[in-house]
């Protein structure tokens, strides 16, 4: 399986193709991990029965590439949280310092990753998180995407057979459990912290994050938009009551819409055949130059970003750094000069 | 080098002084078994524990002390309300701690390190709240981090994944703790490993000779 990861190298294609190409397998592949002593230990009246070790984590580096995948997914849920502007206080704090350790968790699985040889998968291009609507719902997300990341960890990490990564991946568990608790603390919630941490399979982790990783399972109303055909139609439906038709291109091969500012940049400057069909609809992100966060819209072969500040400007909508920002990708998965 | 000296000096010290057989026996064995270089490369290191039941009843001093840490200090009425509840809380857990390593150690055929006596005034004071959980925020992360610098000594699978499981427990509560008092709950992105060595020197002084 890994070197089937390994060989894959474009980027989106390996991340899908690992957790797609392993989930079907490992459920009926699992271990029974645990049942003897090790539950005997965690036993004591708390929920821990003992780990099914899926057979999707063969290899050390199945494991890496495996923590990787949900670092990267913690590191970009940070930055829509932390873009969303809803924060503030000690919510703000936390959100930021964890956001830094779980980008710093990436830079750490990247490098070890590559050292051993391997091609660390890289972030995909979207993730598909519920709207974020208050301080309350984000940091009672995160308190569960924490409580995900340190379960997979202990879940994943008896598996390791290099007892140098073993140190290594339980110094990151221990943050994630850190997080967890800080989270549920400042929820006040009375169970804080159970007395025996519960691990989580890799089949149980992937269906509880699978939610964020693809679009069919998406709820309604992402933060980032879905590319599902469906939504975009109804939402091509929806605006054409509000938006007059000739301000509104609906591409029924993408399944997506274009329409103010951005349209009209996009007819006044090449349209089709410059930047190809969109294959988003308009949604508030990251720009990863600047860390500000812009109403953005991919297109085939570019990045509309809206600029409000320079409004009645040629600069009003402005073009990402595409090239930037995959070259700054292709350097962090592994691209070496000639 | 110097610390490697001053960690002899302190294994000297504490076999002289003559630790209670019950609490000192899972050090003890730190104590004999220990290697110089033991460091975290744990494949290359020897290590300091002979089986996993040794290193379970390193961790089972640790739960001890801390179980009855909790007790104390929180008889000590400095705490109310959201601390009170919290650490009170976490004083059951270390003493579900300590019954789960005992009974694993016991199904291991091993003999389980009791309860020491303990010289609770090395911690300092205890005069105010910010004071007792202080003192709790800082055993609980040398907890963690015995943990985790012994954890890659376990040669069984699952008594690893039991011991991992306690290990974020004792993350959970050093960040819980640390927030009580003001401190930022988890200020690292990686969190420390330290020796048996290190831990050693550490809860030395609190162990009554």
């Amino acid at each position: 399986m890994s070197e089937h990861l390994i060989s894959e190298s474009k980027k989106g294609l390996t991340r899908r193709r690992f957790l797609i190409s392993t989930g079907g397998v490992a459920g009926g592949l699992a271990l029974a991990g645990a049942g003897g002593l090790g539950s005997a230990v965690i036993g004591g009246g708390s929920s821990g029965r003992g780990i099914a070790y899926a057979q999707a984590l063969k290899t050390d580096m199945d494991i890496l590439q495996y923590a990787l995948t949900l670092e990267h997914l913690e590191a970009t849920a940070y930055d829509a949280a932390n873009a969303s502007g809803l924060l503030k206080g000690t919510a703000a704090d936390l959100f930021k310092v964890f956001g830094d350790h779980e980008h710093a968790h990436v830079m750490a699985l990247t490098d070890t990753i590559k050292k051993l040889g391997g091609t660390p998968v890289a972030a995909q291009d979207k993730y598909y998180f519920p709207k974020l609507e208050s301080q309350e719902q984000i940091v009672s997300l995160f308190a569960t995407v924490e409580e995900v990341g340190a379960s997979a960890y202990l879940g994943a990490a008896p598996l390791l057979k290099d007892k140098s990564l073993l140190a290594a991946a339980a110094s990151i568990a221990n943050i994630e459990a850190r997080h967890a608790a800080s989270f549920k603390a400042f929820m006040n919630d009375p169970m804080p912290s159970p007395a025996f941490a519960k691990p989580l399979s890799y089949d149980q982790v992937i269906a509880a994050v699978t939610p964020f990783l693809k679009p069919s399972s998406a709820p309604a109303g992402q933060y980032y938009t879905t590319d599902k055909p469906a939504d975009s139609l109804q939402t091509a439906v929806n605006r054409v009551d509000s938006v007059k038709a000739d301000n509104l291109l609906y591409f029924p091969e993408t399944g997506h819409t274009v329409s103010g500012p951005f349209l009209a940049y996009w007819r006044k400057n090449g349209n089709l055949a410059q930047y190809g069909y969109p294959i988003t609809e308009p949604y508030r992100g990251t720009n990863r130059t600047d860390g500000k966060v812009y109403v953005q819209q991919y297109f085939q072969r570019a990045r509309f970003e809206l600029h409000p500040e320079y409004k009645g400007t040629q600069y009003e909508v402005e073009l990402g750094l595409l090239g930037s920002e995959q070259l700054f990708r292709d350097i962090m998965s592994g691209g070496q000069p000639l | 080098m110097d610390m490697q000296q001053e960690n002899s000096v302190d294994r000297r010290d504490l076999v002289k002084g003559g630790l209670k057989v019950g609490a000192a026996a899972g050090l003890a064995a730190l104590v004999l078994g220990v290697n110089k270089g033991g460091g975290t490369v744990f494949a290359q290191a020897a290590s300091p524990f002979k089986s996993d039941v040794d290193v379970l009843n390193y961790a089972l001093t640790l739960e001890h002390f801390e179980a009855e840490l909790y007790r104390v200090l929180t008889g000590l009425g400095k705490l109310q309300g959201k601390d009170l509840q919290y650490v009170q809380l976490f004083g059951m857990q270390e003493a579900a701690h300590v019954s789960a390593v005992t009974d694993a150690i016991n199904k291991l055929g091993g003999t389980p390190v009791k309860k020491g006596e303990y010289n609770f005034a090395a911690a300092g004071p205890t005069n105010t709240r910010e004071d007792v959980l202080k003192i709790l925020a800082t055993v609980e992360a040398v907890g963690v981090s015995a943990y985790q610098g012994a954890a890659g000594f376990i040669q069984n699978q699952d008594i690893l994944a039991a011991a991992a499981s306690i290990m974020e427990v004792e993350a959970r509560h050093t960040a819980i703790i640390r927030g009580l008092v003001g401190l930022f709950p988890a200020p690292d992105a990686f969190e420390m490993a330290r020796t048996p060595d290190e831990v050693l020197k550490i809860v030395t002084p609190f162990f009554k000779s």
